[in-house]
């Protein structure tokens, strides 16, 4: 039995995703809107973690089918229905990279780089910013998974800890706190390797 | 977390992703909801597995066209065709939230008469129609207005029409800021000899709006005036079309358009390797397809070549058939193209091969070879693209067309027409909210800057390639952009010129925004034509 959300309950911005789940709920046919809406995030989401666009149109695909399975389960705890698929899309991707069926990947960007630098408020001069990178792209592979997928979000697909912190279900403090302690262990294997 | 612990990624440096237009040529709910009807889920876990053998490269995935204009006009009795401009001042605009940032370029409101009582329907210069019923409209003191009533109507469809509206265009959700990206924006007001009237409760006006965009990932929204927020109102009905016209001979060359006008998305392909055009069969069904080379620049090799259909599945009735849907993809096997035409729960295949005439055959294929190698070669395709319409829309600037076209609101490609009803009279947008960039934040407000710059400004505005939006920044606030985006950023100035910033000094390494000063435009025109060149580049 699908379980409606009550949209009185919710503030002003859920009312609209909340009405779209509640009518896909009824009708799994007007699961399209929310299909429209959510396709090309999730379908980037999935392409940075893996190696090409076929796969990712694949995996996006599986995703959208399992969150349309599931969604009379579905209820709404005030997180964005983005944070749900993107769980989703996570759980499909590492199972699949488990069973050894895709390789997953980290896309790295310049611009990544650039942010944590400044984040971790280095007080390194402009001209050795490439030697930089070379030494963080290092430090990136010496972290573990769950360090390197904090990384990846915040600074990699630039989201908010909000954002992050819903998709890991982790505390949004705990999301900070840990990105936090990485940069730390990566300004520390800065300074090693220097 | 933890149990991701165990997995090693292969590290990859700034990766080519695809665009909007590109990752939509993957989309396929159909594909997914059919999936789930026959619970196919263990077909579809084979299709992740099998992920070497994808073999669609080429798709054309043609989105939302709803009504042509020419139908509207065919099934409408418009009453009226007024077209006295007022100037964009809204009354009580002290009011108000919404502050045209320069007096003397507002948005002009076009003025409709209608009688009252009988209500009736208004075709807008853009093509939007607006519905009023009998007796819809009463007085401040709730009476009711049966006699002439003034309805003032403009909209509002591209950046700089928004930049010069003054309408906030930014959304608040769960403490995330957002921007409205627009389908088409409108404010509609009504008057008597009484002044301002309201629709009676109960009452709804019918509105079937133009709009440049026809995907369907836009809701309708409502202005408050006074305090600035927008209100979710619903969705609107995006009605879906694509026709194969009628042609009275179908056994000759001389090809049936297949009106491509109205797409809005893109194709990609993972492979340059298109199949050749062969030599025409006079015997055989043809069809043009009549796409625009800057929508579909993998098809651009194929502008002015036919498509004969190969095999016996064609039927000619399907020339007289609103499609829902057309797909070309390659067929690896074959070598053709397979055109896929859809409509409602009927998909009918039919293989297809690219011809060219066959009495000039041979050059014919020379030039296409030249052509299709030619763009193959250009590697920075994209880029090289933007800047054609970017020279496009410059000289049309400079011959005064573009100008012209802009101010007759004639310009933009108003293809498509989103079907509503609203309650009440005011300000609607047919958006979906985009986050704001959070890659950069700086702050122009600071005592670094102020120090070193005489120019006094409330707000920061920035229009960004492929975004149908303007962000706007008050002077207190970080402005908040993505660094790697193509973007215009210009201010207002309090002795209300307007003056540019350059977007290049926006970046990580100047948080501290040294530097960062804005040239004033003297010439107001000039800088009016600045902002407009870039709608160009947030067009879709």
């Amino acid at each position: 039995m699908a379980s409606f959300e009550h949209i009185k309950e919710f503030p002003d911005h859920q009312v609209e995703e909340i009405a779209l789940i509640n009518k896909a709920k009824m009708d799994i046919g007007e699961f399209k809107f929310l299909y429209d809406r959510y396709f090309e995030q999730l379908f980037l989401f999935v392409l940075k973690r893996v190696k090409s666009q076929e796969i990712a149109s694949d995996i996006t695909s599986q995703v959208f089918l399992k969150a349309m399975e599931n969604l009379k389960k579905y209820k709404h705890q005030g997180f964005p229905f983005s944070s749900w698929l993107y769980r989703i899309a996570r759980n499909e991707i590492f199972d699949l990279h488990k069973k050894n069926k895709i390789q997953m990947v980290l896309s790295i960007e310049t611009f990544g780089l650039d942010q944590m630098i400044i984040e971790m408020e280095d007080g390194r001069s402009n001209e050795k910013i490439k030697e930089w990178h070379d030494w963080l792209y290092q430090g990136l592979k010496k972290l573990e998974q769950d360090e390197l997928e904090l990384i990846e979000m915040r600074f990699f697909e630039e989201r908010p800890f909000k954002e992050i912190s819903e998709i890991l279900e982790l505390g949004e403090s705990s999301a900070k706190m840990r990105t936090y302690r990485i940069l730390e262990k990566l300004k520390k294997h800065l300074s090693h390797e220097q | 977390m933890s149990n991701k612990k165990d997995v090693e990624r292969a590290f990859l440096k700034d990766r080519k992703l695809p665009n909007s237009n590109e990752i939509n040529t993957y989309k396929n709910f159909e594909q997914v909801n059919s999936a789930l009807k026959a619970n196919q889920k263990k077909f579809i876990k084979k299709v992740v597995l099998a992920s070497g053998a994808v073999i669609t490269t080429v798709v054309i995935s043609t989105a939302v066209f709803i009504t042509t204009k020419a139908g509207i006009k065919k099934n409408t009795t418009t009453i009226t065709t007024t077209t006295t401009t007022y100037p964009g001042k809204i009354e009580n605009s002290e009011k108000s939230a919404i502050h045209p940032p320069i007096s003397t370029k507002q948005i002009a409101y076009s003025s409709y008469k209608i009688n009252g009582s009988n209500g009736g329907t208004i075709q807008h210069t853009t093509g939007t129609l607006i519905k009023i019923p009998a007796n819809a409209f009463e007085n401040k003191k709730g009476k009711s207005e049966g006699d002439t009533v003034e309805v003032r109507y403009r909209e509002f469809h591209n950046p700089s029409e928004i930049f010069l509206s003054g309408i906030p265009m930014r959304y608040d959700s769960g403490g995330n800021q957002y921007n409205l990206e627009t389908a088409g924006m409108f404010e509609i007001r009504a008057f008597s000899k009484d002044g301002e009237l309201n629709l009676k409760k109960g009452n709804k006006i019918g509105i079937e709006l133009a709009s440049t965009n026809s995907e369907t990932k836009y809701n309708l929204y409502e202005l408050d005036t006074i305090n600035g927020n927008w209100k979710f109102m619903g969705k609107d009905q995006v009605i879906q079309s694509h026709k194969l016209e009628n042609r009275e001979d179908t056994k000759t060359t001389k090809a049936t358009k297949v009106n491509y006008k109205n797409v809005t998305q893109t194709i990609s392909t993972t492979t340059e390797e298109y199949p050749l055009p062969q030599k025409a069969d006079v015997n055989k069904f043809t069809f043009n397809i009549d796409f625009d080379k800057k929508i579909f620049p993998g098809l651009a090799s194929y502008d002015g070549v036919e498509f004969q259909v190969v095999g016996k599945n064609f039927k000619p009735f399907y020339y007289k058939i609103n499609w829902d849907k057309i797909t070309l993809t390659n067929n690896e096997t074959s070598g053709n193209f397979v055109a896929e035409l859809k409509k409602a729960d009927t998909l009918i295949k039919v293989d297809v091969l690219p011809v060219l005439d066959e009495r000039n055959y041979e050059l014919a294929l020379k030039e296409f070879k030249a052509k299709h190698q030619q763009i193959l070669t250009n590697e920075q395709s994209k880029t090289y693209r933007d800047e054609q319409r970017l020279e496009e829309v410059n000289n049309k600037i400079k011959s005064g067309i573009y100008k012209k076209k802009f101010e007759d609101g004639i310009n933009l490609n108003l293809n498509a027409t989103r079907n509503f009803e609203i309650p009440r009279l005011g300000v609607f947008n047919c958006d979906h909210p985009i986050l704001l960039p959070i890659a950069l934040a700086i702050k122009l407000a600071d005592d670094r800057f102020n120090q070193k710059n005489t120019i006094k400004f409330d707000k920061i505005f920035i229009i960004e390639k492929g975004k149908n939006t303007l962000y706007t920044f008050d002077k207190n606030e970080p402005i908040r952009l993505s660094p790697k985006t193509q973007k215009i950023i210009w201010t207002v100035t309090d002795k209300k010129e307007i003056a540019f910033f350059n977007p290049n000094d926006f970046n990580f390494k100047n948080q501290a925004a040294n530097g960062i000063t804005p040239i004033i435009e003297k010439d107001e025109n000039k800088a009016e034509q600045i902002i407009k060149r870039f709608d160009i580049l947030t067009a879709n």
